[in-house]
Formats: C-alpha cells, structure tokens, sequence
C-alpha cells in the first residue's frame, strides 16, 4: 500500500512533468507558427512569450493537474467493483 | 540486419501480447465443482504468476496456503483450475482483497451435474500444469445459463486507452526530438563548421 501511494506519486509525478513539458512545447510551436503565417504586430519573441504567459494562466494548463485524480479515482473505482459489488 | 530487426520487433510484440493477456480480465462461464485449500510450494520458477508476499492473503515467500477453485464446463468436460489470492496493490492492478468473501461465494455456487449452477467467473493468468500456476478468479456471478456470453467492453477500452496513450508517447518523442535534439544538432555543427573555418584561416587553407 505504502510501495503504491510512493511509487505512485513518483510515477505520477514524472508523467505530469513528460506531459506538462510536451503541451508547452507544442504550444509554442504553435504560437511561432502563427506568427510566421503573418497578421501579428511587434517581435517574434514576444508574440511567444506573451503567448506562453497566457497559456501557463490558461484552464488547458491547469486541466493537466488531472493526472493526479484520475488514477486515483481510476484504483477507488476498481478496488470498489471488484471487491464490494 | 533486416531479418534480425523484425526478429527483434516480432519478440518485443511477443512480449507485449503476452503481457496484455496475460494481465487483462477473462469471462469463463463454468460450473464449481469443488474447493480446496492447498499448501503449496511457490518457487523461484512460479513466484512471478502468485501474489507477493506482502499481500494479504500470502504471507510466506515459500510455502502458502492457496485457495484453489474447481471448474467443469457446460460441455461436462474439466474447467480450469482457478486459485483466489488477493492480488496487493502493485501489479496486477485489481486491488483484489476480498478472497475470503470470493471464497464463499463459490462456495454458494457450487453444484452438481444433476442441478447446476452457471456462474461467470472473471480471471486474469494462465493456466499451466507444469509451473504449478493457476489463472486467479477475481469476481464470480451467476448467469442465466451455459450459453452466456458478454462482449468484452472493458478489455476494448482498456486497449483504446492503451493504444492512445502509445501513440501520444511516440509524438512526445518525436516532438522531443524535433524541437531539442534536431537544433542542438544543428548548433554543434554549426559550430563545427565555424571551427573549421577558423583554423582553415589560420593554416592558410581555403575552409
């Protein structure tokens, strides 16, 4: 039980950085992106970072805090359909 | 070279199929013949298919009691051998700890060939005779007759996940590679070609 609430967290940890680190970069390739297609005003750069500073405030970012609820709801659900049902 | 690749690939998805079959639940609809409660001895060829040690209802690394389950199926022939061990919390993830209550329901399950009793019973493992190993029976149900089927839903959208979320580690990957590996690349031979520059100017060398 101690090993899975660890071992978990560490695990969930991880994954929360690998996604979190993925979806920024994406987004950011994204942002460039559009600036490069032309319509924007002012500097590459803080077209990004503006961007970016919006994106880290943005619900998109913070649903990613989902990782931490959901195999926890996910070990509740099937503990309770295999033992109590 | 081609030939050990697709060696390699074919051994790792091998390895892959197994895995999910091994772990992923089954429906076996059968009649419970008999129970049993047996001493046994887990080795080191078989300890990998029974519950750890720390779970709870296996207390000792080498000799155990295991709760066995007797099967026949509906064409009268000899089911599975199914144990019940409580599965702890790590792998496979059941979070099984309820064996003793599964226990008696097979109990109330069992019957005769005269009057039978279907019931469902879902498992995950494999049964071998010459590792000593049993599938683990994880719920158990009566069902309307010999014939039942169910569509397996679960193990679909537990593939789906499974596939979806092999597919988003490749594009991390490959998003990883394009947007941190390529430009360092990039940057070192950069560099490298400056370098080179530098010294062919140095030596006198057109670079």
């Amino acid at each position: 039980m101690l090993q899975l609430l660890i071992g978990g967290f560490i695990a969930v940890t991880v994954l929360y950085w690998l996604l979190s680190v993925y979806f920024r970069s994406v987004h950011r390739e994204d942002l460039e992106n559009r600036f490069d297609a032309g319509g924007a005003d002012g500097l590459r750069e803080d077209f990004v970072r503006q961007g970016m500073a919006t994106y880290d405030h943005s619900l998109r970012k913070r649903a990613l805090r989902l990782v931490y609820v959901v195999p926890v709801v996910l070990i509740v659900a099937i503990a309770y359909v295999v033992n109590h049902s | 070279m081609r030939k050990v690749k697709w060696a390699i690939w074919g051994f790792l998805a091998l390895i892959v199929v197994g895995l999910l079959h091994y772990n992923l639940p089954q429906h076996d609809v059968v009649r419970i013949t008999g129970l049993d409660n047996r001493q046994t001895t887990v080795s080191w060829v078989n300890k990998y298919f029974y519950a750890s040690p720390d779970s709870g209802t296996a207390e000792s690394t080498t000799n155990r009691y295991v709760r066995l389950i007797y099967t026949a199926h509906p064409d009268g022939s000899t089911g599975t051998v199914f144990r019940n061990e409580d599965t702890g919390w790590i792998w496979p993830p059941y979070f099984k700890y309820d064996s003793s209550s599964l226990q008696a329901a097979a109990a109330n399950y069992q019957s005769t060939d005269a009057a039978p009793k279907w019931v469902q019973i879902t498992h995950y493992g494999w049964r071998i005779p010459i590792l000593s190993i049993y599938p683990n029976a994880v719920r158990i149900a009566a069902v309307s007759g010999p014939d039942y089927t169910a569509f397996p839903w679960l193990n679909v959208i537990i593939l789906v996940v499974l596939a979806a979320a092999a597919l988003l580690a490749r594009r991390m990957w490959l998003q990883f590679w394009e947007r941190v590996v390529d430009p360092a690349v990039a940057d070192v031979q950069e560099a490298r070609d400056r370098t080179r520059g530098w010294f062919a100017r140095l030596f006198g060398r057109k670079p």
